[in-house]
């Protein structure tokens, strides 16, 4: 079957739908200067003013400064490490979205972050890992945070593995998974409760502390191993986009185009579930991202995957970036974990999106 | 391309659904697949286009076992409209279309498939709506882009469950009427599951009337006679002769 194209007709369609796509394009270009702008103002700000043009001279010839110091040992990690946390948590989410076609999927929906929090209680409790100190800054520090940050990961593995297990049974079926994964959130958090009952006054704290989520206490190599998951699973859903967009039409119109759906939800859950489980326990839980990010894409550029998961590291990165600037020098010299300035800003900013209209969803 | 579906038998849960059903199409063919509700028509459609695997016996397009083609290839051959599947997320009319072009596209969306797709919304008369969001339309609207989805898809052989069961009277002339048209000029082989017996007279070249499984009558419109009707529904029913075709005005239940 051919489509004679000689009569032109159609053309303007054609042509408005590349405006719209050149629209997409420039809102993208935008948004990737913008966080650049807002990454060069933040590495700036702090405790001590860098001006940015020192900032830039620095990067570029290393230097043996206190300044560069602060650059290279302070400032950018906790930049780099927002960046890439805030990307990965809003990919992640946006996947989430779309192999399980609810707007409600994010790490929590899944019981992925519970998972984390019950790793982190279990090696602090049980463990004994999380005994607190004093930093000279007068700020507590958790002891042995490589071990709760593995038991976090592990755990939330676990829980990954066991909504994937579970939903397998049922075809992987959206409504299994998130069946599956609201089971097991609060089979988690039952567990975290359980132990916390048992804990005594350092655990407790030392556990609470762990729950905020906070982007300080990233250094190179959690950085290194975030982009390694983060970098990888963003890769694999943009590539897969247009099976993303087919399930999105539903799941017999998605095999009736050769997508094979069962493969495409597994590897999606899966990628976007690590992701999520080495960012929560590298830095701890950081609500709303995952879940509010996608759906500001989806209002802004309509919701094609084309764009979606591209536009929503980016929204992520910055929106995360723009936070955690704003935790630590808002009330300075007091720095706020970001995760609780990110619940309080994105409920309101959720419950906006939901009063604004449905048509998104 | 001709499409022959050789003794299949499908079962859910034990429970027989088609058996050994045997049935044919040609290219440049509309074939209607008529009978009562859990007849098997739509368990058929989904045979032809792999969603389901039949327990024994083989759908063949050209002489081609359907079963040993891989996903992509038997995408670009075969096409389908599943009946009232929910979407998602909203996305343009001119995506939701677009999307149809994945089992020929690569990394990048090409000329062509912009062009296909521009065509095909033109011919649906869908221009007017090209960059509105699929969720604000009409259920008629939105059956009618599902469709050219389909339709963009380019395929040989067009599957179609109840492609009319959400349209006014207008709209399910209009859709019927491209449909054929398009049959005509591509040469494509369409089956379409379809409820309405007048319609089903007017739009097709052959009717295939189903009843528990099976085939029980095929051929032109004629095999809508008020004895295949009772035996199939349990309706009484005069078919009559109007203006070239076949009208069936039901009586009662027998």
């Amino acid at each position: 079957m051919s489509v004679s194209g000689e009569r032109g007709t159609g053309s303007e369609f054609v042509r408005d739908y590349e405006h719209h796509v050149a629209r997409r394009r420039r809102l993208g270009a935008a948004c990737a200067v913008g966080l650049l702008i807002l990454a060069g103002v933040s590495v700036s700000t702090g405790v001590i003013d860098i001006p940015v043009r020192q900032v830039l001279a620095t990067l570029l010839d290393g230097g043996g400064t206190r300044v560069s110091a602060v650059i290279w040992s302070i400032r950018l990690p906790r930049v780099l490490g927002a960046v890439v946390a805030g990307a990965g948590l809003a990919v992640a989410g946006a996947a989430m979205q779309s192999v399980l076609r609810n707007p409600l999927g994010s790490p929590f929906t899944l019981g992925i972050s519970h998972a984390a929090a019950f790793g982190a209680a279990f090696a602090i409790i049980v463990l004994d890992a999380g005994t607190l100190g004093s930093t000279p800054a007068d700020a507590v520090v958790l002891r042995s945070l490589h071990v709760v940050t593995v038991s976090a990961f592990l755990w939330s593995l676990l829980a990954t593995l066991a909504v994937l297990l579970i939903a397998g049974l049922r075809g992987a079926t959206p409504e299994s998974m998130v069946l599956a994964g609201v089971a097991l959130g609060s089979l988690f958090t039952a567990g975290t409760a359980a132990m916390q009952y048992f804990a005594d006054d350092v655990e407790l704290a030392a556990f609470v502390f762990w729950t905020f989520g906070d982007i300080g206490r990233v250094t190179w190599n959690d950085l290194g191993l975030m982009a390694a998951v983060t970098l990888p699973a963003a890769a694999y859903l943009t590539a897969n986009r247009w099976n993303y967009s087919a399930l999105d039409a539903g799941e017999e119109t998605a095999k009736s185009l050769g997508v094979d759906v069962r493969r495409v939800r597994t590897w999606g859950m899966m990628a976007s579930s690590l992701t999520t489980a080495v960012i929560v326990s590298l830095v701890g839980i950081i609500g709303f991202v995952g879940l509010v990010v996608p759906h500001m894409v989806r209002k802004v550029s309509g919701g094609e995957q084309r764009f979606l998961v591209p536009l929503s590291a980016l929204v992520g990165a910055t929106l995360l970036l723009a936070s955690d600037t704003a935790a630590r020098t808002l009330f300075a010299p007091l720095i706020l974990p970001v995760g609780i300035l990110t619940s309080f800003l994105g409920a309101p900013l959720f419950i906006y999106l939901v009063a604004r209209g449905r048509e998104f969803w | 391309m001709r499409l022959e579906v050789r003794g299949i038998r499908v079962a859910y849960d034990g429970v027989p659904v088609l058996e050994d059903l045997t049935l044919s199409a040609s290219p440049g063919e509309v074939l209607s697949v008529i009978g009562p509700n859990g007849a098997g028509k739509s368990t058929l459609l989904r045979c032809v286009d792999r969603i389901l695997r039949p327990r024994t016996g083989a759908v063949l397009i050209d002489g081609k076992d359907v079963a040993a083609l891989d996903p992509v290839r038997l995408a670009r051959v075969v096409g389908y409209v599943p009946h009232a599947e929910t979407r998602g997320f909203p996305v343009t009319v001119f995506d939701a279309v677009l999307v149809g072009r994945r089992p020929h596209m690569g990394w990048r969306v090409g000329a062509r498939d912009l062009q296909v797709v521009a065509e095909v919304i033109e011919v649906l008369g869908l221009g007017h709506l090209a960059m509105r969001d699929v969720t604000t339309l009409s259920g008629g609207e939105r059956q009618k882009v599902v469709l050219a989805r389909a339709l963009a898809q380019e395929p040989e052989v067009l599957l179609l469950d109840e492609p009319t069961s959400s349209l006014d009277l207008r709209h399910q002339l209009e859709v019927l009427g491209i449909l054929r048209d398009r049959v005509r000029a591509t040469g494509m082989t369409a089956v379409m599951a379809i409820h309405d017996l007048n319609l089903a007279a007017r739009y097709s070249d052959r009717i295939a009337i189903l009843k528990d499984g099976r085939v029980f009558a095929v051929g032109g419109p004629e095999v809508l006679t008020p004895a295949n009707i009772e035996a199939t529904y349990g309706v009484k029913a005069d078919v009559v002769r109007h203006a070239g075709g076949l009208v069936v005005i039901p009586a009662e239940p027998a």
